[in-house]
């Protein structure tokens, strides 16, 4: 066991302790924090330090909206009505990525839609593009918020009701023998709050007689399912305005049957509206959803494999933010990106770290090196294609189960031989290798259609391979990039004529986001 | 597990020798090779064999791939299905008419959008396995009920019975059955990379103690491009490149982007001219049949690959059909049975049709009643295996009577297997080539269940 966690006050005691970050641990935080680090992110982190940044940015309220953005491009039309046209949403979900100020909310929204999935192809109901842009705004709006308004949120939403298939989700009928949809309520535990088995704080199994305890029985699944009948859209398909609005109850079709889930029972003849904030209440007051939750936000931004002390620290805040609230994500995120653990990891750890996300590096890319839409459009493509893209593209997992899962670890290696996780890992083989590494060459060599950046600080250094190359592996890979390696690579660099400055800029960049040690994130 | 003297050690050394090689120094990568080679040339073209998995993601429907056709049991279904079950009169031109005496005492026809499979059925290239699924032990209604009995973890999971069907453990399994298959087949291969290869995804299936499976798309494999020429113009900046993302590293991530990387130039290199040219006739042209066809494509080169003994993976997404599977369900069973047909259509032409056995598997079955428009998580499942050695045109395995409450059934509808994976699994084992005490230590729960009762072959 370990020892007791600091209590939220300690921690906040110490985070304001932390000296001012140089350039290469600025760097490496904004990795965490954000889509990837900017020059004037990496100096305003520098001077104003982790906390007193992130707090500029936990504060900031959420910038102009997906949705809003698609209406004002004016992408509200018949031509985008059906699936199968939604290239707008890439549009707005990598000018987001890329160029959004509020760039926390906007990394741990990408985030929570890797926890809470929803496939834009998944969404049956007019303008998917919308239901999905929506959806992100709604994971943008709670990100920092309360976990079970999030949850209440996500339950409410229609694109959610589409991808697990509760919209129009009907009572039981005895007569027939017709049995509400168990999707959502099987998933909602599984994947969004509570996982399978029983966990302590700090993440770890809890076992009962040496062995893990399932966490709920098909019966509970059966039971909560009762919970999520009578939920559709609400109002017309007339125009994309419906994607905004919470699903809408109708009683009618909804089960007064009593409602018997992880020890709860609702009873007979409670009404939809009640029964789901009390379904809210008993999911979000579990006690494993501090420790399910917060690790794999730390998967996210930070580690793969947090040590049980960082967890417990993380579920200490998720259960009491400080002051008595419970599921304060805002605190949650707090603490995850200040954790000493975070800041101050051992850079020569063989496990510490993650492996960067396909759909991260190319963001990085971008803000690292000022890329931005020439006109405004932010023609972007779908990123999915393993063998010249990314392998991943936001809002279009294929399942539920995302891209990759969390406990994700790759057979016949050292890291499943000493019980580590790689999640990403799930999606880097053969052909994907090869297709980031592709893809790298077209957008570091000529952008991406609207996409482009000038380079003007990365040529005025180009004379200087070393110096370029530093700058590169500060903007991209921060404090933990060997200086072995750099030399190898401004060594290689130096071989392009300087008259070409250009090129070499791309060859030093390209070298850099190439290598596994740029890959995995420390 | 692999001891220096292990049994299936010595087997290995037995079976590598047989093949034609000296067993002096075997661990040795470059002498595996070589030994493949000289087993590439002395052994006969006919021992190669190989496993097709099909795996259809998200937990086939059993009720509306397999109908209950007879008028009993059709109307015990639609009465259980509601609105979910296949009109009767659409069944007539896909009842299936098994060889033999036996069976399971009802008849069944396939969903119509798997009629290119019929007559794989009637001409004895395809059985149909009725209700299998994880099984620890052989489990009753009411032992289920009672838990009196061991049961597999995360029952009705997506993810945990998806890695159950693959690797007979839940999600974090560190090997599967067709890795721990083909790792007693090792020196068989002259590319130990080529031995188990997916064409549909990440999958334990492959995970065997020294390789995990080899991903290829669906042109085959893909090239570095950045290789192929100079980086603007410096042959430095694409040595270094090749160097850096290939050379060993001490983090354990970095460690495993390296040898993905290495692997996939190695790979590349070497099942690219295997495949130059090769080309296998055939309508190919949807997702899966796709992947099929790459898979036919390394199995028509298998010899300038030097491979005896393979497995493949392919996979379909989008049978969690909890809602629409009237309309969802048949397209995909329609894209099921071309892709099959055309592929085993292939295997015949390419003159290897007992040398290949295809069969599907799918994470559970489904809820036999109606969820309103659908049907839920369920357990036991019925599959398809298809393939020259198979003895076809005819059921094995047991199927319940079809009534919710009878013991056939738990869980409100959901199919109580009769067959474990463990059985199916050995059944594809035995074929392949492993014996008995092999089979247990592929298939961990096999010794609690009748080991031979599968006789597929």
């Amino acid at each position: 066991m370990t020892a007791a966690p600091p209590s939220a006050a300690d921690a906040q005691a110490a985070f304001a302790r932390y000296p001012k970050p140089t350039a290469g641990q600025a760097s490496r935080f904004l990795a965490q924090a954000t889509f990837g680090p900017a020059p004037a992110d990496i100096e305003a982190v520098m001077r104003d330090g982790y906390a007193a940044w992130l707090d500029a940015q936990l504060e900031m309220p959420p910038s102009q909206t997906h949705f809003d953005w698609l209406i004002a491009q004016g992408k509200n039309t018949e031509e985008f009505k059906g699936n199968g046209i939604n290239a707008p949403l890439e549009s707005t979900l990598w000018r987001k990525f890329i160029s959004a100020p509020d760039q926390v909310r906007t990394r741990v929204a990408f985030a929570l839609s890797e926890i809470f999935v929803v496939g834009v192809s998944a969404i049956t109901a007019s303008w998917p593009l919308f239901g999905a842009a929506g959806f992100m705004d709604l994971l943008a709006e709670h990100a920092l918020g309360d976990y079970r308004e999030l949850l209440t949120a996500v339950s409410r939403n229609l694109s959610m009701g589409c991808m697990l298939t509760y919209r129009g989700n009907r009572k039981e009928d005895p007569r027939t023998g017709r049995h509400p949809d168990e999707n959502y309520a099987r998933e909602i535990m599984q994947l969004f709050s509570i996982g399978l088995v029983l966990l302590n704080d700090d993440g770890t199994v809890r076992l009962v007689d040496g062995k893990p305890v399932e966490t709920y029985t098909n019966a509970d699944v059966q039971g909560l399912a009762k919970v999520f009948t009578g939920w559709d859209l609400d109002g017309p398909e007339t125009d994309v305005g419906f994607h905004r609005r919470p699903m809408a109850l109708n009683n009618a079709l909804h089960s007064m049957a009593e409602k018997r889930f992880l020890g709860a029972v609702i009873p007979p003849g409670t009404d939809g509206h009640l029964s789901l904030a009390r379904a809210m209440e008993v999911i979000s007051g579990h006690p494993n959803v501090a420790p399910f939750i917060g690790t794999q936000l730390i998967q996210r931004l930070v580690t793969s494999n947090p040590s049980p002390a960082y967890v417990a620290r993380v579920s200490t805040v998720f259960n009491d933010d400080g002051s008595g609230r419970r599921g304060n994500l805002k605190a949650v995120v707090r603490a995850i990106l200040l954790d000493r653990e975070a800041r101050f990891p051992d850079l020569d750890s063989p496990a510490w770290g993650k492996v960067r996300e396909p759909i991260v590096r190319f963001a990085a890319w971008a803000r690292a090196f000022g890329a931005t839409s020439v006109n405004g459009a932010w023609a972007m493509p779908d990123t999915t294609d393993n063998t010249i893209r990314l392998a991943q593209s936001p809002m279009r997992s294929p399942s539920v189960f995302n891209f990759f899962r969390p406990r994700y670890t790759p057979p016949v290696t050292e890291l499943a031989r000493r019980h580590l996780v790689a999640p990403e890992l799930q999606i880097t083989d053969e052909t994907s290798v090869a297709g980031y590494l592709n893809f790298l060459s077209i957008y570091v060599d000529r952008g991406w259609e609207d996409l482009q950046t000038s380079y003007a600080a990365e040529m005025a250094l180009a004379g200087d391979a070393r110096a370029l190359v530093d700058r590169i592996v500060l903007l991209l890979a921060g404090d933990a990039f060997s200086a072995q390696t750099a030399a190898a690579i401004a060594a290689a660099v130096e071989k392009i004529p300087a008259g070409r400055p250009r090129d070499r800029v791309r060859a030093a960049i390209m070298l850099v986001a190439a290598t596994p040690e740029y890959l995995v994130q420390k | 597990m692999n001891r220096p003297d292990s049994p299936d050690r010595r087997r290995f050394l037995r079976r590598a020798c047989a093949l034609g090689a000296a067993g002096g120094a075997l661990p040795m990568a470059v002498n595996l090779a070589a030994l493949g080679a000289a087993a590439a040339q002395s052994a006969p073209a006919q021992s190669y064999k190989a496993l097709v998995c099909v795996f259809l993601y998200g937990g086939n429907d059993p009720y509306n791939t397999l109908v209950p056709c007879d008028e009993a049991a059709y109307r015990a279904y639609a009465r259980a299905r509601t609105d979910i079950a296949l009109p009767r009169q659409a069944l007539a031109g896909t009842a299936l008419t098994p060889e033999g005496s036996g069976g399971p005492g009802m008849q069944f026809a396939l969903a119509p959008a798997l009629a290119p499979l019929k007559p794989w059925f009637e001409r004895g290239r395809m059985a149909v396995l009725l209700n299998v699924g994880p099984l620890v032990v052989p489990t009753t209604k009411a032992e289920y009920i009672g838990a009196r009995v061991p049961l597999p973890p995360k029952l009705f999971s997506h993810n945990d019975q998806q890695s159950y069907w693959q690797a007979l453990a839940p999600e974090g399994a560190a090997s599967g059955w067709a890795g721990r298959l083909t790792d007693l087949f090792a020196g068989a291969n002259a590319q130990r990379s080529f031995t188990g290869i997916t064409a549909g995804g990440s999958t334990v299936l492959l995970a065997g103690r020294q390789v995990a499976g080899y991903r290829v798309g669906v042109q085959g494999s893909t090239r570095i491009e950045l290789l192929q020429r100079d980086m603007y113009g410096s042959s430095d900046c694409t040595a270094l490149l090749r160097r850096l993302i290939t050379q060993p590293r001490e983090h354990l991530m970095e460690r495993e982007l390296s040898r993905i990387a290495a692997q996939s130039i190695d790979a590349d290199t070497r099942l690219r001219a295997a495949l130059a040219g090769v080309a296998v006739p055939g309508d190919f042209s949807t997702p899966l049949a796709q992947q099929l066809q790459i898979v036919a494509r390394i199995i028509a080169a298998r010899e300038a690959l030097g491979a005896r003994r393979q497995v493949f993976f392919v996979s379909q997404n989008g049978y969690d059909n909890h809602t629409g599977l009237r309309d969802t369900h048949p397209a995909l069973l329609g894209e099921l049975g071309q892709a099959l047909s055309a592929f085993q259509q292939a295997m015949e032409s390419l003159g290897v049709a007992g040398q290949v056995t295809t069969f599907t598997a799918s994470e559970f079955g489904r809820t036999l009643g109606s969820n309103g428009n659908g049907s839920d998580h369920g357990w036991g499942a019925h599959h398809f295996v298809l393939g020259g050695a198979v003895k076809g045109g005819r059921y094995y395995g047991t199927h319940p009577d079809i009534a919710v409450d009878g013991p056939g059934f738990v869980d409100n509808g959901r199919l109580l297997p009769t067959m474990a994976v463990d059985q199916f699994g050995a059944a594809l084992g035995r074929w392949f080539g492993a014996e008995e005490d092999e089979l247990g230590l592929v298939f961990p729960n096999l010794r609690h269940f009748d080991a031979r009762a599968v006789a597929l072959f």
